[in-house]
């Protein structure tokens, strides 16, 4: 069974993606912000992470990002970022950074589940 | 003599003071045939000794005209030499009409004459025009000029032989009666006896000479003629024979013997009378000497002189005259007077010649054109004296000529020289004129044109005629004549009256024509200067206009915001204004004159400028940081109206606000869209959601979902509402406020309350006074003023931080504050607190929002009338206060 960390600190943006991608068949993790992600990350090394970039405490979504391309348990896993920042400059420092895909906010959740689907396949 | 008789047809004598001839033409025969009855001497002409009775006499001018009974008239005068009259002059016998015989002829038989005779006498006395009379004498008085030399000399011989004159007389007491000499011969010549006068006319003593030989005393030529004489005498004929005789000092002595046949002491013996005839022999050999003074007159005077025939050929011409013709005189003598005339002056000429051969006129002055030898003209003034009545083989006229080329060539050139002036004058574009006596005698075409008097009107006229007033007319008189007559050009500015009462202002200057007296005229010109006057007030005033502008500009240059530098074609900076000096913190006058490049160093710049000055159109701005400000620089050419480049203009703006300000936008856009995007997400997730799996939730869940898509809308509602708001700011207008009276307090808790239930990380506390009065306020706005403060110190603030909500009563009205213990604020940041878009820390992604928080909290406040403002210190937190005033 693959394993998706969710990182998000909106809660009501958290609890939407749990609430659609349950009984998909896959094991769902998290974390109201980075320094918890990153945690659960090396901790269950998940195969896909579902990252936010805006976010509190002294970590971002692209600090969390490097550090778990920079981690080898973690290095392997598929990140997407989703994030309201739509400008280009932020999708090109999202990939550059190690991001494997990038879905600005709003979402259509059948599409993010397709490429979620398409990820782990 | 005879020459001048035969040339001039008038006798004339001129006598010494003895009544001896010096000078003698033509014969006074016709006279001494009247003066029989009347005797006649030249004292007739002296006033002392006239006598009444015998003729009319007038005395004109040194001259003496004596009109006989006769109708015979001869003109006299006495010759003085300084102030003693040494002789007379006498012209004449003439007559001015031409006689009647009859009358004279009455005459002859009263005298008991010949008729023959008489008419052949009156036949020589010439028919002379009055007129002319003159200038017959003027031409005898340069003749005696030139004789005063011998006269004066003549005066001392007179004066020696009046002395022997006198001892002679006191001889006569010692011998004989007889002046002559005499002498007694024999036949063989021997001397027997001999008289004083002998005695004197050889110079040997009466002793010595007795019982010489009489050939002893005989020039040796004349010694056959006494033989043959003694023979005569023998033969008894009385003799008369002239012999020269020697003088004892050895010169020959003439002498006239007569002789006869007497008896002496019983022999045949001679008695000879011996007449001394060298005085009388001197007065011919005078004469002869006269003659050859007229000669030498004629040859070497300095004057041109010929004599012609009748028809016009020359008889006798002088050197002077060859010379002046530039021929020989031997040339001459081939020519006729027409043929050294010039053809223009031909005619007179012939006329006159005319005249004088039909008795008109005898003397003539003239000025007229020869024609030289060399082909060129040449001037001679001339006096012709014709001879009228002669005979007509002799010459008709003698011409006197004076050479006068070189003064006709220099009054011709004089006279260019005036017709040139006069047309220059003429033409000149000023007034000139010639005053005598301050009337007008000559005037330009200018001045007739630019007074608009006819040149009639003026000339004539009294130059007071231009003046306005018997005043200035006066004035200027004063002024002007003082200083040309103290020998400067006179100079005055006045007023001139033209003819239709204009006056125009005049600068007239003056200048004697001699400076020496005024009676000669004045020569003036006047300009007009009142065009000039006009045209000079018109340039001040141009000029004054012109400065102006210069000043307004110079001082619009200087007082606009932007830097403004003004660059020479060498790249100087030749101007900068105060925006410069602040911009660039550089003082003006350190740098005007210094090259561009010492102010602004950038390459970028300095290649616009050194485009510009080459005339191209530079369209891009340079934009330059200089330290933490930026400048955007545009440069541009100068050019004139002509369109060259005079140079180039750098305008400077500091673009360092508008770049933080896009900066801002840049951030807000982002921003912004985050904002939208986050509630949309949640929006748009949970419809996707429940229109998806609708049946798969149950209602407690669906409604969950709603309540947050509900939430997220409001959310999004706010941000809009925010926005308008923002742009109704920037516009200009005040927001727009629903006021209603309330307690601020009251919102206050109901706003802490709620944060205290979503924030449990920060310690919340309000202080207020108790007294706080009722104000009027938008709730809605005001709880959006509370919500930004306390949403900003709650950012800022770390966990557990103590945040101060306080309401103090403050008047006019109340005073909040929140204050925080977080990071704090540096002053600049404090600074633009109130900037839209403006957050404390764009480093810090997670602290999201638009940046317009705080613009909109100041315009609530200020529209409610309050104020706000900061405290704040970077690690100490920041304190936000807004009053607002109790409005009625």
């Amino acid at each position: 069974m693959k394993t998706i960390l969710i990182v998000e600190d909106q809660e009501d943006v958290q609890k939407l993606l749990k609430v659609a991608l349950n009984g998909s068949g896959w094991a769902l993790l998290h974390a109201l912000d980075a320094a918890d992600g990153l945690k659960l990350a090396r901790e269950r090394t998940p195969d896909l992470v579902l990252l936010d970039i805006m976010m509190p405490g002294s970590m971002d979504g692209l600090g969390l990002l490097k550090t778990l391309r920079e981690n080898a348990e973690t290095a392997r896993a598929k990140i997407i970022v989703i994030s309201a920042r739509a400008q280009h400059q932020d999708q090109e420092a999202a990939m550059k950074a190690g991001a494997n895909a990038y879905v600005t906010k709003p979402f259509r959740l059948a599409e993010l589940k397709s490429l979620i689907e398409k990820m782990l396949a | 003599m005879a020459s001048l008789y035969r040339i001039t047809g008038i006798p004339a004598t001129i006598l010494d003071e003895s009544g001896k001839v010096l000078l003698k033409s033509g014969s006074p025969t016709l006279c001494e045939f009247f003066h029989k009855a009347a005797p006649f001497t030249r004292n007739c002409f002296l006033e002392k000794s006239f006598r009444r009775g015998v003729g009319r006499r007038t005395t004109t001018e040194g001259w003496t005209e004596f009109c006989c009974d006769s109708g015979l008239i001869d003109v006299g005068a006495q010759i003085m030499i300084d102030k003693r009259p040494v002789a007379t002059l006498l012209v004449g016998p003439m007559l001015y009409e031409t006689p009647k015989p009859a009358d004279f002829m009455a005459r002859a038989e009263e005298f008991g004459e010949r008729k023959e005779a008489w008419l052949q006498h009156l036949a020589e006395v010439p028919v002379v025009d009055p007129a002319s009379i003159p200038e017959v004498l003027q031409f005898y008085t340069s003749l005696i000029k030139i004789l005063t030399d011998y006269a004066r000399r003549s005066l001392l011989h007179n004066e020696a032989r009046d002395e022997a004159e006198h001892s002679r007389s006191r001889l006569q007491d010692l011998f004989a009666l007889n002046p002559d000499g005499v002498v007694l011969v024999d036949l063989h010549g021997r001397l027997l006896q001999v008289n004083p006068g002998l005695s004197q006319i050889l110079g040997y003593a009466e002793k010595e000479m007795l019982n010489a030989n009489i050939t002893d005393y005989v020039s040796p030529e004349y010694a056959g003629r006494v033989s043959t004489s003694i023979r005569k005498v023998l033969n008894g004929e009385a003799t008369l024979f002239k012999v020269s005789l020697r003088h004892q000092d050895g010169r020959k002595v003439p002498v006239e013997i007569r002789a006869r046949d007497i008896m002496f002491d019983g022999c045949h013996a001679i008695l000879g009378q011996v007449r001394d005839m060298s005085e009388r022999l001197q007065s011919e050999q005078a004469l002869l000497e006269s003659e050859e003074r007229f000669r030498g007159v004629f040859q070497e005077a300095g004057i041109g002189m010929a004599l012609t025939d009748q028809d016009g050929r020359f008889v006798q011409v002088n050197s002077e005259f060859c010379r002046f013709l530039g021929y020989s005189e031997r040339e001459l003598l081939q020519k006729n007077i027409d043929d050294i005339t010039h053809s223009e002056d031909r005619l007179p000429g012939k006329q006159l010649r005319a005249d004088a051969l039909a008795g008109k006129r005898s003397v003539v002055s003239a000025q007229k054109r020869y024609l030289h030898k060399d082909g060129s003209i040449v001037w001679g003034s001339l006096t012709t004296v014709y001879r009228v009545g002669g005979p007509h083989s002799s010459p008709l006229s003698v011409v006197m000529v004076q050479d006068i080329t070189a003064q006709k060539l220099a009054q011709e050139a004089a006279q260019a020289s005036e017709a040139t002036l006069k047309s220059i004058l003429t033409a000149v574009p000023v007034s000139v004129g010639l005053v005598r006596n301050r009337v007008f005698c000559w005037v330009n075409r200018w001045m007739v044109e630019e007074l608009g008097y006819a040149e009639e009107e003026l000339i004539g006229q009294n130059a007071r005629l231009l003046y306005e007033s018997d005043e200035e007319y006066e004035r200027i008189g004063r002024e002007k004549y003082d200083r040309v007559k103290a020998g400067h050009m006179g100079e005055v500015k006045t007023r001139f009256l033209c003819r239709d009462g204009r006056g125009i202002d005049v600068l007239v200057r003056s200048v004697p024509i001699d400076p020496e007296t005024l009676d000669a005229g004045v020569i003036f010109a006047a300009l007009n200067i009142s065009e000039l006057q006009k045209a000079d007030l018109e340039l001040r005033k141009a000029l004054g206009e012109a400065e102006t502008a210069r000043q307004q500009m110079f001082g619009i240059l200087r007082s606009v915001v932007a830097g403004l530098i003004v660059i020479d074609l060498e790249g100087r900076i030749s101007m900068m204004n105060p925006s410069v000096e602040s911009l660039l913190g550089r003082k003006a006058a350190d740098m005007i004159g210094k090259p561009v490049d010492q102010l602004i160093e950038s390459r970028e710049f300095l290649g616009k400028v050194d485009l510009a000055l080459a005339g191209s159109e530079q369209p891009d701005a340079v934009e330059l940081a200089l330290g933490k400000n930026c400048l955007q620089i545009k440069v541009t050419s100068v050019k004139d109206m002509q369109g060259i480049v005079r140079g180039a203009v750098a305008i400077l703006r500091d673009v360092t606000r508008e770049h933080a300000i896009n900066q801002m936008k840049d951030e807000f856009i982002s921003a912004a869209a985050h904002e939208l995007r986050t509630p949309m997400t949640s929006i748009l997730g949970y419809t996707e959601l429940m229109l998806d799996q609708l049946e798969d939730f149950e209602t407690d869940q669906l409604k969950d979902f709603l309540q947050v898509v509900f939430e997220r809308s409001l959310s999004l509602s706010q941000i809009i509402s925010d926005m308008l708001d923002l742009s109704r700011v920037q516009s200009g207008r005040l927001i727009s406020l629903e006021k209603s009276p309330g307690q601020l307090l009251d919102l206050a808790r109901q706003i802490v309350s709620s944060y205290e239930y979503n924030n449990t990380g920060c310690n919340l506390v309000i202080e207020a006074d108790d007294d706080l009065p009722m104000m009027l306020f938008d709730a809605r706005k005001m709880t959006q003023v509370f919500d930004n403060l306390l949403s900003n110190a709650v950012k800022f603030s770390p966990q557990g931080g103590k945040i101060t909500l306080s309401l103090h009563r403050e008047l006019p009205g109340v005073t909040v504050a929140v204050k925080d213990q977080g990071i704090g604020m540096s002053p600049q940041q404090q600074e633009r607190i109130f900037d839209k878009f403006f957050r404390a820390d764009y480093s810090n992604t997670a602290a999201s929002g638009l940046g317009l928080g705080m613009t909109l909290v100041k315009s609530i406040v200020e529209g409610h009338g309050g104020k706000i403002w900061v405290e704040s210190e970077v690690g100490s937190g920041t304190s936000v206060f807004f009053s607002l005033p109790i409005i009625q």
